[in-house]
């Protein structure tokens, strides 16, 4: 009974969560993006295909989720949509899956799937030779953008102010893609392995691609981007159970 | 009679700020309860915390034996209206309230019935934006009549309208409370607006309760007469020697009484003064304000 009322709850959310035209104009950017780069790139096999293409995606679907996650969130608190939310008699914890469905998950999903069918119709004779890896690539670039979206989310929550909010949130993006370049490279010129192992590991598609390509990577550095992911999960939902006020 | 809902000892900051004081508050089944309070008294917060929209700081707050804020089955009888209808904008009304009734286990009768009750037949397929602001209230209000509630919330629901659709407003929560025997729990910062609709009246200030009772209690027998005149200063002379308090706005006279015996007499200097040749233009008796209320 309770998750029909959520799955209601959820439909009248994704209404105004895929509302034309910002995401309509989003998936257009995105599917021709990766059409583009499906005929540029030399690539030979599945994961290298799930690289090219969803590697730019990624980075449009992330600003995407940024401005989306804050100011649509913070409108729905704004204009009253939340309150009225909460005062269905759906749980806290429940309303909290909704929204990260509705705001993050389910656009991360359909921005990032339509570049990957596009990119797997057209190279198919690369992405056929084995489906499984190209959607294990996929799969990774995901949870990327699970990462990046409960950052956002949380920021959202906390401040309720689509400024701060979206400040936040492009400031946690850039500055987790700029952390992890910058120990890239002092890895890479003092040769310190660890820091070019934690640069790596910031980015869950690289030891993905490493493992499927047979480069020999530390198996640690495949759980570090979903703990993260999920720690923040975890303190968004705890967040919005227990300390959230409209 | 029970009590529906049950604030005890309620206290609610806002970093610095305490919006409610040690509140305590119960509604009884059947009532027609109007909060009222000049701005930033406390009553949407007070709102806010009964359905557990807000934390409370300290005090116990029950709807039907539940803390709202924890346990979502408080909320399974309680229709809200806010003081802006906030309905999803771009999605039909028929189709949002075809939604809402599954949440509350209802059927699409249900729906036709509310909006046959608010009066919106006929523009329940426009979006929300393509409503006028009374029909949005009359939205928000079959949108709180859809879950079939025992208890109606609503946060200054005639706030943003004009006087004509105040009234009708105001009518239909009267029409809804004796049709469904709802309890009424309904905000406003002007008081004469809500004397003729509750039953029950708690004035808040600075987040304190300060009184609470039937109207007819909280309002005794102040009333206050406002005199239009051509010389409004001549007369405040002559009433203030006869000992009347009065004060002058925009040209009027506004004059207190505290009983009928002083209201008649006031009629009557006013009728001398007539007949002594000052103009009149009019005098009107009208309901108190909170000030005065408090005041007197």
């Amino acid at each position: 009974m309770s998750l029909k009322k959520s799955w209601e709850l959820a439909l009248i959310d994704l209404w105004d969560s895929l509302r034309p035209p910002s995401f309509d104009i989003m998936l257009i950017l995105v599917a021709t993006l990766s059409g583009i780069l499906s005929v540029l790139e030399p690539v030979t096999t599945p994961p290298a295909v799930g690289n090219a293409v969803l590697g730019a995606v990624l980075f449009v679907t992330s600003l995407y989720l940024a401005l989306r996650a804050s100011s649509d969130l913070v409108n729905l608190v704004q204009t009253g949509v939340m309150p009225l939310y909460l005062t269905y008699p759906i749980s806290r914890r429940n309303i909290s899956l909704i929204i990260y469905l509705t705001r993050v998950l389910l656009p991360s999903i359909i921005l990032l799937g339509i570049p990957a069918i596009v990119a797997g119709i057209m190279l198919y004779p690369v992405v056929g030779k084995n489906i499984s890896e190209f959607l294990i690539m996929w799969i990774a670039y995901l949870i990327q953008a699970q990462l990046y979206g409960s950052i956002f989310i949380l920021a959202s929550n906390k401040s309720k102010s689509t400024g701060t909010a979206a400040v936040v949130s492009i400031t946690g993006y850039f500055g987790y893609t700029a952390t992890s370049l910058i120990l890239a490279l002092v890895g890479s010129i003092d040769n310190i392995k660890i820091l070019t192992n934690i640069a790596n590991s910031m980015g869950l598609y690289n030891p993905v691609y490493d493992i499927l390509n047979g480069i020999r990577t530390p198996t640690w550095e495949i759980f570090v981007v979903p703990v993260i992911f999920i720690v923040l999960f975890i303190t968004y939902v705890i967040y919005f159970t227990r300390r959230f006020e409209v | 009679m029970e009590d529906l809902i049950v604030l005890e000892n309620v206290t609610k900051r806002y970093g610095k700020i305490t919006a409610l004081n040690d509140v305590s508050l119960k509604v009884k089944k059947g009532e027609i309860m109007a909060i009222v309070g000049p701005n930033g008294a406390g009553k949407s917060t007070l709102i806010k915390v009964s359905l557990g929209l807000l934390r409370k700081d300290k005090g116990t707050v029950l709807i039907f034996n539940k803390d709202p804020f924890y346990d979502p089955s408080a909320r399974e009888k309680i229709g809200v209206i806010f003081e802006r209808p906030s309905l999803p904008v771009s999605m039909p009304i028929i189709e949002f309230l075809s939604h809402v009734s599954k949440i509350y286990n209802k059927d699409f009768n249900t729906i036709k019935e509310v909006i046959d009750l608010v009066g919106l037949k006929g523009s329940e397929n426009k979006a929300f934006s393509q409503l006028s602001a009374g029909q949005r209230q009359r939205a928000a209000i079959a949108h709180a009549l859809i879950a079939e509630p025992e208890i109606i919330i609503a946060d200054e629901p005639t706030s943003n309208l004009d006087p004509v659709e105040r009234n009708k407003i105001l009518d239909l929560f009267l029409k809804i409370n004796k049709e469904r025997d709802l309890t009424i729990i309904i905000s406003s910062h002007v008081l004469p607006e809500v004397l003729r609709v509750s039953s029950k009246i708690t004035i808040m200030k600075s987040g304190k309760i300060l009184k609470v009772g039937e109207p007819d209690d909280i309002v005794k027998n102040i009333s206050i007469s406002r005199i239009r005149c051509k010389d409004p200063f001549t007369i405040k002379d002559v009433l203030e020697k006869n000992g009347f308090s009065l004060n002058i706005e925009g040209g009027n006279i506004y004059v207190k009484t505290e009983d009928s015996e002083k209201t008649s007499k006031l009629l009557n200097l006013i009728s001398e003064i007539v007949k002594n040749g000052q103009q009149i233009y009019g005098i009107e008796l009208i309901e108190p304000g909170i000030e005065e209320i408090l005041e007197g």
